[in-house]
């Protein structure tokens, strides 16, 4: 019996490439694992704001400081202080709850906004790949069509027909991306479709819908986590300027670009009204690209993110071993005529 | 350019004597398998300059995979096919099982056309066991459930489908408590074990193995094939099997066919071909296997070079561009044979050696060797070199084809040698001892 009951060396596998297994491979990567903090403290501030504001209707914020809506005259465009951290605006609204309370809109746009791009994309660029055809030419050439207009155009004039609501700001951007996650999928699916899983799986009968959704998008997905998280931020900044654009988010809710854009007429009295939104798109857009980055170098086979030991490896005390080896051992050197036994190249060999 | 040859319907009445009640599971005859070299409308145009009239032409050239092969495989027996990479092994089998469309061809599968069998009944009795235990598992399936995939292709509800699952596993040597592993977790012994539990489940008749063994080592080999035929003997099961190792093959099969570019060369009964070889290339590719008699010389090939390409197979016999015992007609030296390849070469492509302006000259740079070449051969390249010099190409090319050898001229058909089982495709004599130590014939060619 073949070594039954002794388990395979794990260490053998690691090119298996799954995607629990490269998240745990993050650990190594400084850079992914401070975007995930700030994607962390990103999503609290999220979390903590939507759980306020539906349920303590603001309560607790103001509480804790000041009320994100709450207008105040005479509060108007106040300087940073310890009451006002960050300032005030047009309204005398406080900047750093508003800042606050923006989290929530900028990270739900993101995540759904990328969560209809990714499902349209996987499916578009599976179901094209799979078929291949004239089902891969219409697809893909539809989805060239979106591509080949900007995006926010594109989104500009979704929101014109359907209406300025945070629910169409999602819905056009989910759609604006697709195209980039179907692409990425069906390179991927072409060449999972030709693997013998995938013909084992046709000879035994399945329907193809099955193949397609049970072995080749499994095994494909991966690189389109890594473009999720790559274009999350690029996302986040178009949300931020269609809002700045006057057509995403709608006062009162809170959200950056909006900020952004109200305080583009006072920039010159009130710098602290656009520089702090600002700033937080930054850190946003940032915090998500770390870690696509580290996602991305974690899933290339061809980088090593774990700390290795050769890295107080040093060439010239090898090459002086390997000499020193070499002239103590009697081994003759490599050539033909030792070769007697027949092995190797024959002269008589005919070319 | 190639001569369409239709093999004989001959080939088909491979029955053994000794078996003559089994009926053929599965028969193909003429079958064939072309992949277009450039798919697609936009990629298949090519712009050529020179071309007169329109410039632009339509490329259809195809990679002739597998042309023209016939065979009849009775249930219960092994079929074993070898040859060298990209001899289309593996595109026989995949076309067989219906993963490629046929270009032509039939496939009979217990008496009925192929097209005519439901799909669904084909596939519940007709399994693959495939090459790579690595990929041919996915990772991220619990390996229950892929054992699991042709029942539930087949409709069977789940809980049979893990009893069946359950018994297959402890069937093929491994444990029942393996159900819940991944593929990772196993050697790759263990998993071709898995591979064949899948083949099996649904209880096939035909079971295809494309290299079965090839990703394993030694000793796991071993351990596959006897449990290939245990089964076999269990179950009644009819192998095809695809490999290039010929000891595989001589172990497990019944027959054997030695495939060259898409066609079979040689066919016969394993004992009989592992010591009566008619075939060059079958000779050439027994005589390829080390000898562990540490007496004898070690391996000496007797090929060179790859196997030509596919899309353009050299014309007559396919093999006569590697053939050791290449046939130079009466009256040639090889040298001046040689010679004369290159001149008709020359020929055919419209342009002599620019160096040529008389007869005398091309004869002296093509064929230095004239003097050793017999006078009416020597009249017929004169002739031919004059009229290509006047422009005739057409005429000249047919003066020297008349002076080819029959390897260039004709596909040899398969025909049955010495043995009623026994069948080759060669112009040589099947008189021809067939151990005669071929690696004297020093006429091999490039």
């Amino acid at each position: 019996m073949s070594g039954e009951g002794v388990p395979a060396n794990d260490a053998e596998f690691h090119d298996e490439g799954g995607v629990l297994e490269t998240l745990t491979k993050l650990r190594h990567s400084p850079t992914s694992l401070a975007g995930l903090l700030i994607i962390f403290a990103l999503v609290l501030m999220a979390l903590f704001s939507a759980v306020d504001n539906f349920v303590f209707d603001r309560a607790i914020i103001t509480w804790l400081h000041a009320d994100p809506h709450a207008m105040d005259q005479s509060m108007r465009y106040d300087d940073p202080s310890w009451e006002h951290p960050m300032g005030t605006d047009r309204y005398g609204r406080d900047m750093l709850s508003r800042v606050i309370y923006g989290s929530r809109t900028a990270l739900t746009i993101g995540i759904v906004a990328v969560g209809i791009s990714f499902v349209g994309g996987v499916i578009i660029g599976a179901v094209s790949a799979f078929f291949g055809g004239y089902v891969d030419d219409f697809l893909m050439r539809s989805v060239e069509i979106l591509y080949a207009i900007p995006g926010l155009v594109l989104a500009i004039i979704f929101m014109a027909i359907f209406g300025p609501s945070i629910y169409n700001l999602f819905i056009a951007y989910g759609i604006v991306g697709i195209p980039a996650y179907a692409r990425v999928m069906r390179s991927e699916a072409l060449s999972i479709r030709d693997r013998q899983y995938v013909e084992a799986a046709k000879l035994a009968g399945l329907p193809r819908r099955t193949i397609l959704f049970r072995e080749i998008v499994p095994n494909g997905i991966a690189p389109v986590v890594v473009q999720a998280t790559l274009s999350m931020g690029g996302v986040i900044i178009g949300a931020a300027a269609l809002s700045f654009l006057g057509f995403g988010v709608q006062p009162p809710t809170p959200d950056w670009g909006r900020m952004l854009s109200d305080g583009r007429t006072a920039m010159v009295v009130a710098w602290w009204v656009a520089v702090f939104p600002g700033i937080m798109i930054f850190i946003t857009v940032m915090g998500f690209n770390m870690l696509g980055d580290g996602l991305r170098d974690v899933m290339d086979p061809k980088m090593t993110v774990e700390a290795t030991p050769y890295d107080d490896w040093n060439i010239d005390e090898w090459k002086e071993k390997q000499r020193a080896a070499t002239t103590e051992s009697d081994l003759a050197p490599d050539t033909p005529t030792t070769r007697a036994d027949g092995s190797g190249p024959q002269e008589g060999d005919r070319s | 350019m190639g001569v369409e040859v239709i093999m004989s319907a001959g080939s088909q009445q491979t029955g053994d004597t000794a078996d003559a009640a089994g009926q053929p599971l599965l028969e193909v005859s003429g079958l064939k398998k072309h992949f277009p070299v450039n798919s697609g409308l936009f990629a298949s145009i090519t712009f050529d300059r020179d071309a007169d009239g329109f410039p632009i032409t339509r490329d259809d050239s195809s990679v002739k995979a597998v042309d023209g092969v016939d065979f009849a495989l009775e249930a219960g027996k092994t079929l074993g096919v070898v040859g060298e990479s990209g001899c289309g092994k593996s595109t026989l089998a995949r076309t067989i099982l219906g993963l490629e469309e046929p270009t032509a061809g039939e496939i009979r599968f217990d008496g009925r056309p192929k097209d005519e069998i439901p799909e669904a009944e084909f596939r519940k009795r007709s399994q693959m066991v495939f090459q790579d235990p690595q990929s041919s598992l996915n990772g991220r399936r619990r390996v229950g459930h892929i054992i699991e995939d042709p029942l539930e292709g087949a409709g069977w509800e789940k809980a049979r489908r893990r009893e069946r699952a359950l018994e297959l596993l402890e069937q093929v040597g491994l444990k029942r408590e393996y159900y819940n592993r991944y593929p990772h977790e196993f050697s790759g012994g263990q998993r071709q074990r898995i591979n064949l539990a899948r083949a099996l489940s649904i209880s096939p008749d035909l079971i295809v193995c494309d290299e079965p063994v090839s990703g394993l080592d030694v000793s796991i080999q071993a351990q596959i094939l006897n449990l290939m035929t245990d089964l076999q003997a269990e179950y009644g099961l009819t192998y095809l099997v695809i490999s290039h190792d010929l000891s595989v093959v001589r172990y497990i099969a019944d027959r054997v066919a030695v495939m060259y570019l898409g066609e079979f060369v040689e066919v016969a009964p394993t004992d009989r071909l592992f010591t009566h070889q008619y075939h060059p290339y079958a000779r050439a590719l027994l005589s390829a296997v080390p000898n562990p008699d540490p007496d004898m010389p070690g391996v000496s090939s007797q090929l060179s070079g790859a196997v030509p390409s596919a899309s353009n197979p050299p014309r007559g016999c396919r093999f006569h561009t590697r053939c050791p015992s290449f046939i130079i007609p009466d009256g040639f030296t090889a040298e001046a044979y040689d010679g004369y390849d290159r001149l008709r070469s020359d020929v055919s492509e419209r342009s002599l050696d620019p160096e040529v302006n008389d007869v005398s000259s091309a004869l002296e740079t093509y064929v230095p060797e004239l003097a050793s070449v017999a006078g009416d051969r020597r009249a017929a390249l004169e002739s031919a070199v004059s009229e290509a010099l006047d422009g005739e190409w057409d005429r000249a090319e047919r003066t020297l084809e008349s002076e080819q050898s029959p390897c260039q001229a004709e596909a040899p058909s398969l025909e049955t040698a010495g043995d009623p089982a026994h069948e080759a495709a060669c112009h040589l004599s099947f008189e021809t001892p067939s151990d005669a130590d071929s690696g004297s014939t020093e006429d091999g060619r490039r």
